[in-house]
């Protein structure tokens, strides 16, 4: 039983590899169409979601308990603060 | 501390009063040291917008220079990396020292190949005449000089603070090596090179929004 949770663990870590790789050509290959104003956002949503994949498996937020994941949680949150009221402040000067 | 007597003793710091207790306490810490470390370079990346905002047409020209599918390609090694700590993890948590030993060989192996290619990187922009310090004379042939060079001055601040943190990481995986190597406690060496995947997925996190937002939000 073991056995198999650890293969289906090996498997799952090779697909979301090929799940980032497909992310990253879908970012590059993205630079060659002109996708005006909606470009940034479409490539930083790429990335955020690669990130997603990465810090949710790879870093084994998913199955970790609930006060490290309350940890990560608030360390996002805290960036966000940084942007939005650096911007806030920024943007309407 | 309690002393180990056989590969399956383990032990545990007088503080805690079980194993997984004190792995948790472990986890705890890095993923604390890793949002100080997300907080330092999201100051960066705040800094990157807001004159990306300003200068964004300059920034975008300064970006184009950049050679993106060398550093593309470094993505997909460091993505790499990021998959073979992660199944060295696995490796030591199912106890197969070998495979291990493998895992954590092919993430550094990789690592040091990154760190290879971004120098020959940071050397054909040398050549360019794009290092903006070091008394080089600054050969941008774009619109407004003068920003494109703090473009530039980002671009080597923050691949140069991510590079510094790869060799860090490096450094925290030789050790592991050495550590999976003399295997003393299984579950202990399980432990430490699940913290130090941490600290590596941690690098390919950063190095995720380094390529999207230095060398692709501009082309």
């Amino acid at each position: 039983m073991d056995n198999d949770k650890d293969t289906r663990t090996r498997h799952r870590f090779v697909g979301l590899y090929f799940l980032l790789l497909g992310l990253l050509g879908a970012n590059m290959v993205g630079t060659l169409i002109d996708a005006g104003g909606l470009a940034m956002p479409i490539r930083l949503s790429v990335a955020g979601v690669m990130v997603v994949v990465i810090a949710t498996s790879f870093m084994r937020l998913r199955e970790s308990s609930p006060l490290v994941r309350l940890v990560a949680v608030m360390s996002l949150l805290w960036i966000m603060f940084l942007f939005v009221l650096t911007f806030a402040d920024f943007l309407t000067r | 501390m309690t002393r180990p007597n056989n590969e399956t003793t383990v032990i545990v710091a007088h503080q805690f009063e079980t194993l997984e207790q004190q792995f948790d306490a472990d986890l705890l810490g890095m993923w604390l040291f890793l949002a100080t470390e997300a907080l330092l370079f999201s100051g960066a990346f705040l800094a990157l917008a807001v004159y990306y905002h300003q200068f964004y047409d300059t920034f975008s020209a300064a970006a184009r220079e950049l050679h993106w599918l060398l550093a593309g390609f470094n993505s997909v090694l460091l993505l790499t990396s990021g998959l073979a700590v992660a199944l060295a993890e696995q490796a030591a948590k199912t106890h197969r020292r070998r495979l291990t030993l493998w895992w954590l060989s092919a993430t550094i192996t990789l690592g040091v190949a990154f760190l290879c290619l971004k120098g020959y990187e940071y050397y054909m922009e040398y050549r360019a005449g794009l290092m903006p310090f070091l008394d080089q004379p600054f050969a941008f042939s774009g619109p407004d000089p003068h920003n494109a060079m703090l473009f530039y001055n980002f671009y080597f601040a923050i691949t140069g603070l991510h590079a510094l943190h790869m060799i860090i990481g490096l450094g925290v995986l030789l050790v592991m090596l050495w550590l999976t190597y003399r295997w003393r406690e299984s579950a202990r060496v399980a432990r430490q090179v699940r913290i130090a995947g941490l600290y590596w997925a941690f690098v390919d996190i950063i190095w995720v929004l380094v390529y999207c937002s230095l060398y692709l939000l501009g082309r």
